[in-house]
């Protein structure tokens, strides 16, 4: 797999993909990306990965390519947690209500990186 | 309900006089010519001399260094304190909001709060997304109009709200526009043509999405009541707020903002949403009319798409929306925006607004959202209603 476009975002290995959030020990809040303090009481974060799978909360189509993403493209708003919602870049058709999975993308360039996105969940 | 301690700790503040340029595409003037040229028809309007200013706020996107004295030196150079701020598009209305502080406070007796410069500008260096690679550019959530879109297929989920109600808040502001001769887009547009209009991020169409043009707005404020003999238009609120944490700051805005900032506007003008006869909101896209409208407690949550049907929101329904024709149709510069907004809301309180004028105007609200989390909402109320 090609190295991730921000390992303080994504990290990546053998086993797919995971993105890491901060996690407040005091409040509870999570922040995505990590913040080094907290961002509803401003206590230090610990590093939290976030799970993979999510329910989607919303999605839209949009006529114009983003990097790693030929257009059109589907982007969804997902809630991995009720904490954490995060979007992304759909593969595949959608509806609101559905349980998708963070899956890895390919981003092709001048390098190659590794980005994020989402699928159908088949657990 | 009456009115908040802390609204009893500031003296009267006025608008008594307000001014603005036409709202267009691009202008050939620069922004801080237009800017003087808004404060000059704002003077006029008030009745007073330039030197009498004692304070200049300049809310200014994508400006030169030392944007506030260039306007200043575009008029006589008084030696008036002139200084700049920024809060993207709601720029124009913490120009508004600090100079209501300042002359609520005693720190000026009269103040020019001024808006110019085009978000067009201040945009132009995003870079192409295809190439970005950072969470936003890959998430897509650098994009405005995916945020509304997202919204708005919420909406319908949710609400069971039609695709047609977004539009029918730009058929409503296209009309409002169509009678604002300041206005950049002037053409009426019915909800069965807007059904045309190509998908931008749908569900969200190009017709449902603002144009950003260039333009200048100016409201004197003072703590005297008019000189102009029109009726007295006093600033009742004028508050804001950042942003705080919640599930989804990643990829949304604070769901939030506007009802916590319109909870502290209305304590501190005593009054309730109930109140209202105008409003002008932060429809940068279609369905945050909608919402805000909700938010702000005029609608039911999940009845603002129904009622904009019914007409509620129409120029002589139960409380005239956007009468200015909003962002959609009046236009969103950036520096001017809130600011315009302002003008609109005196201009109705005085019963001056010709064609577009409301049936009644005793209470009047504006609402902006600056990019990145600030909301700013001002209350007007007519001390003497127009007969």
């Amino acid at each position: 797999m090609n190295p991730s476009f921000d390992p303080a975002i994504l990290v990546t290995d053998e086993h797919g993909a995971t993105l890491i959030s901060g996690s407040c020990p005091d409040c509870g809040a999570v922040t995505f990306p990590q913040r080094q303090h907290c961002a509803r009481c401003g206590s230090p974060t610990r590093e939290h990965p976030l799970p993979t799978n999510g329910v989607v909360r919303s999605y839209c189509r949009i006529a114009i390519p983003l990097a790693g993403a030929e257009a059109p493209v589907t982007l969804v708003r997902v809630e991995l947690s009720p904490q954490c919602t995060v979007q992304g870049v759909m593969d595949g058709v959608v509806d609101i209500g559905d349980r998708v999975a963070l899956v890895p993308r390919r981003i092709d360039g001048a390098e190659s990186y590794t980005g994020f996105g989402f699928a159908r969940s088949t657990s | 309900m009456t009115a908040h301690p802390a609204a009893a700790a500031r003296r009267p503040v006025y608008v008594t006089g307000v001014g603005m340029t036409p709202f267009a595409r691009t202008h050939d003037a620069p922004g801080r010519e237009l800017a003087a040229t808004a404060i000059r028809a704002a003077l006029a309007d008030a009745e007073i001399a330039w030197p009498e200013v004692e304070l200049v706020i300049a809310g200014v996107v994508g400006g030169d260094l030392a944007a506030a004295p260039s306007i200043v030196h575009e008029l006589a150079w008084t030696g008036v304190p002139a200084h700049a701020v920024e809060n993207a598009s709601a720029t124009g209305s913490v120009a508004f909001n600090d100079a209501y502080e300042a002359v609520a406070t005693g720190r000026a007796a009269s103040a020019v709060a001024v808006g110019c410069g085009s978000l067009a500008t201040a945009l132009g260096g995003a870079g192409n997304p295809a190439t970005r690679l950072d969470l936003a550019a890959l998430s897509g959530a650098n994009l405005p109009p995916t945020t509304f879109a997202m919204l708005k297929r919420q909406r319908m989920h949710d609400y069971g709200e039609s695709d047609d109600a977004a539009l029918a808040v730009v058929a409503k502001n296209l009309r409002n526009a169509s009678r604002n001769p300041l206005a950049q887009r002037r053409t009426a547009v019915p909800v069965a043509d807007l059904r045309g209009s190509p998908m931008f991020a749908d569900p969200l169409r190009r017709a449902e999405c603002c144009p950003i043009g260039d333009g200048a707005a100016a409201v004197m404020l003072s703590a005297r009541p008019p000189r102009n003999g029109g009726p007295a238009v006093r600033i009742a609120a004028a508050v804001s707020a950042t942003d705080q944490w919640h599930p989804a700051a990643a990829c949304a805005p604070d769901p939030g903002i506007t009802r916590r900032v319109a909870d502290t506007a209305y304590r501190l003008a005593g009054i309730t949403a109930d109140d209202l006869d105008l409003v002008e909101v932060h429809d940068a896209f279609s369905v945050e009319e909608l919402q805000y409208l909700e938010d702000l407690g005029v609608s039911p949550p999940g009845q603002a798409g129904t009622q904009v049907f019914e007409g509620h929101f129409d120029i002589g329904g139960r409380v005239a929306v956007s009468p200015s024709g909003g962002l959609i149709g009046r236009g969103h510069p950036g520096g001017a925006t809130g600011l315009a907004q302002i003008v609109e809301l005196v201009t109705q309180l005085r019963g001056a607004a010709g064609p577009r004028q409301h049936t009644r105007g005793r209470t009047a609200l504006a609402h902006m959202i600056g990019a990145g989390g600030s909301c700013y909402i001002q209350i007007l109320q007519c001390e003497e209603p127009p007969q």
